[in-house]
């Protein structure tokens, strides 16, 4: 079993009449050796074949899948679809052994890009395969480069809300014709993350990276409880780093006082940060609260196990050189989602043309990479704006941006950094 | 007023339920061990005095000091006193029917978690007695209940249940129970102490044995290193023969008070409800130096 640790960062003071309660957990996912076996995997490959995929993006894809397969362990199940307006099993579910990546990589090859795009169909044939093996700890890759036909719209929505839960996906889209929107739509409901593969060649690392990952995670199904004081509201619950991913509408009441989220799998020395903000009922001072309680639980056939708990606490006070302070893992990430959404915003601007608005925007999210130290964030932004001063984020918007830099911005402006040691 | 803790309405102190949502309010009395913000029972608080309905931790100096009022005749009261920084007494009492409840403890300072043994002892033999179970396996209970806090603490237990003019009284250590008349006061528990083995074993006068440091250890106590002979309670019957009180306190009072009949002139001092008389109790104690927490409960029949 894993084993993880939850550890809780807050200024507990709150003051007079308030009742806003913030905290950062970090959670780790600790080391593994001699706490039982992992569970047997299924990791499933969905593939665009539709006919804009055809040359170069076809031919890269089947590459990165045939190296793929190889890349798997014997005792993994994998499967792969080839999706269109209709999705193709190319390989059922299997387990890796030779004689299977010798089958699969064979069909591989006879794959070819022709048709539309309807995602729904290819969901639906992956739920079926995820389905064999409902113990398993199971995760899948999807490669697009256009969009999604208008018309299945209403089915993806509803074959999205059937595949939560069931499986984890991570989306990827090659090229800059397909929408963030759309893939991160997906992603979230299943909780992956979407990324922009630039250019075709580079689809095979980008494969290898995510299969390194997923052949990580050890424990699948784990969920984060909180409860909070009766009369209490949970005004969000947010994974904030390694990226923000909003729990807060994913929660599930359990009971008159818990809410579970989902959080996926988790492999060996994974560390995730949590932001929670709870209202609750304002105490006077000098009164102390515990304002929540959050725990990991792991379900494993139907048996729920928590795995690590931290308290989260209020205490009333009218000192105000206690209560103003904000601690600085709040700060930080309260930074961090300032940042995502000043680039969501600067670019939007930037899209319909009203430059001041992107500007300011933009020079806002540098100044915030800036001062949180997120290297990787000011390096994107660098390729859309011209910095004049990091410091007051003085920036000029870039004249000729490639499309696929501002769409790397974007699908990447959640991704945050963690808190510099001794900032 | 008091606040629902679903729907945050504002209610009278004596209701029991919200006229807005129908949630539960708690009980208006407050006994001692409910939440005090919520009116939650002590079962929903957790063991770092966290409320599980409404979040609020149990106030320290609600556990420092308390007083709970059944009747004009019936009250108790407990202290932090004045030189410890804990008050590890706990009492409990209430009137079930024709049956009136008492439960004093006092937890043994040299173990951790002190106050924990006493609140737990008091609160499982209450309970035990409320529904009306003989005294003897409420106290077994306690024991058990005592022996898995951790940290291994320790308490003793006094505890009195009185029905039809008779009341069944045990005890575990040296908290006393007093029968306090204008005549013929007198203590009705004996201290399971060091003094009073070796008085009676006739190795020293009790003058000599006050002096020694351990003269006030006890004996016999209700914690997890008790064996069964040392956490035995012993049981006694005595016949209401008139007017007078019950008194049942802790060593922090009696400490000060040297024989029965000096109680009753304290408690006689003054014709007052049972809560004024056990605060002058405290008083005292604190006027004679406070030393050890402070528990007194006091029933007039």
């Amino acid at each position: 079993m894993t084993q993880f640790k939850a550890e809780v960062f807050q200024n507990a003071f709150v003051p007079q009449g308030a009742g806003e309660v913030n905290a950062i957990m970090t959670v780790s996912a600790e080391g593994t050796e001699g706490l039982g076996t992992p569970g047997i995997r299924i990791i499933g490959i969905i593939c665009d074949n539709s006919g804009s995929m055809d040359g170069g993006k076809i031919h890269a894809a089947k590459d990165a899948m045939v190296r793929m397969v190889w890349m798997l362990p014997a005792d993994a199940w994998f499967f792969i679809i080839a999706g269109a307006e209709n999705a193709e099993l190319v390989v059922p579910a299997v387990q890796a052994s030779s004689e299977n990546k010798q089958r699969a990589i064979s069909a591989v090859k006879r794959i070819r890009a022709v048709g539309g795009t309807c995602i729904s169909t290819w969901l639906g044939k992956a739920i079926d395969q995820f389905g064999a093996l409902s113990g398993a700890i199971r995760q899948g890759i999807l490669l697009t480069d256009g969009e999604n036909e208008k018309e299945d719209e209403p089915r993806l929505d509803a074959m999205l809300a059937a595949c939560e839960g069931r499986f984890q996906l991570e989306c990827r889209g090659v090229g800059s014709d397909w929408k963030i929107d759309e893939l991160k739509k997906i992603s979230s409901k299943l909780l992956g993350t979407t990324d922009i593969i630039s250019r075709p060649d580079l689809i095979e690392a980008d494969f290898q990276h995510i299969l390194q990952g997923a052949l990580k995670k050890e424990v699948s199904d784990v969920a984060l409880r909180l409860w909070v004081p009766l009369g209490a509201q949970v005004k969000f619950c947010k994974q904030v780093s390694p990226d923000i991913a909003d729990l807060t509408s994913r929660g599930k009441q359990t009971k008159a006082q818990t809410w579970d989220y989902p959080t996926g799998a988790w492999g060996k020395d994974e560390s995730r940060d949590y932001h929670f903000c709870i209202e609750v009922k304002p105490g006077e001072v000098g009164d102390e609260m515990l304002a929540g309680r959050a725990s990991l639980i792991v379900t494993r056939s139907g048996v729920e196990t928590k795995a690590a708990e931290a308290r989260i606490l209020a205490v009333w006070t009218d000192d105000e050189s206690k209560s103003t302070k904000i601690d600085r893992r709040v700060a930080h990430y309260t930074g961090q989602a300032e940042l995502a959404q000043s680039i969501q915003e600067g670019l939007e601007a930037k899209a319909r043309g009203d430059d001041e608005v992107a500007t300011a925007k933009l020079g806002r999210a540098v100044q915030l990479a800036h001062e949180s130290g997120n290297e990787a964030t000011k390096k994107l932004l660098r390729k859309v704006v011209d910095v004049q001063d990091e410091e007051r984020g003085t920036v000029r918007l870039k004249r000729d941006v490639a499309k696929e830099d501002a769409m790397a911005l974007e699908t990447r402006s959640t991704r945050t950094s963690r808190i510099q040691r001794g900032a | 007023m008091k606040t629902c803790p679903q729907c945050t309405t504002e209610a009278p102190l004596d209701d029991r339920f919200c006229e807005e949502c129908g949630a539960h309010l708690g009980s208006p009395s407050n006994a001692p061990g409910d939440c005090v913000k919520c009116g939650a029972g002590l079962d929903s608080i957790d063991e770092d005095g966290f409320c599980s309905a409404c979040g609020f931790r149990r106030e320290a100096p609600m556990r420092d000091h308390f007083e709970h009022v059944v009747s004009s005749t019936f009250a108790g009261i407990t202290d932090r006193g004045l030189r410890h920084h804990r008050n590890e007494d706990f009492f409990a009492i209430d009137s079930v029917g024709d049956a009136h409840i008492v439960v004093v403890c006092d937890g043994v300072s040299s173990t951790s978690e002190a106050e924990k043994a006493s609140e737990t002892a008091a609160d499982t033999v209450f309970r035990a007695l409320v529904q009306d179970e003989p005294l003897m396996e409420a106290i077994a209970k306690a024991q058990s209940a005592v022996a898995s806090v951790a940290g291994d603490p320790a308490t003793t237990l006094v505890a009195a249940v009185v029905k039809n003019n008779r009341a069944a009284i045990a005890s575990v250590g040296d908290s006393r129970a007093y029968w306090i008349a204008r005549e013929n006061s007198q203590q009705l528990t004996r201290d399971d102490s060091w003094i009073n083995e070796v008085v009676e074993a006739g190795e020293m006068t009790e003058e000599e044995a006050l002096k020694s440091t351990q003269a006030h250890a006890i004996t016999r106590w209700l914690g997890a290193d008790a064996t069964p002979e040392d956490s035995a309670a012993s049981l006694i019957e005595f016949d209401i023969p008139g007017p007078g009180h019950l008194l049942l306190c802790s060593d922090g009072l009696w400490n000060y008070v040297p024989n029965a009949a000096a109680m009753s002139d304290l408690i006689y001092a003054n014709e007052e409800e049972a809560v004024a008389t056990v605060r002058r109790l405290v008083d005292f104690a604190n006027e004679k130096g406070g030393q050890d927490n402070i528990t007194a409960v006091l029933l007039t029949l």
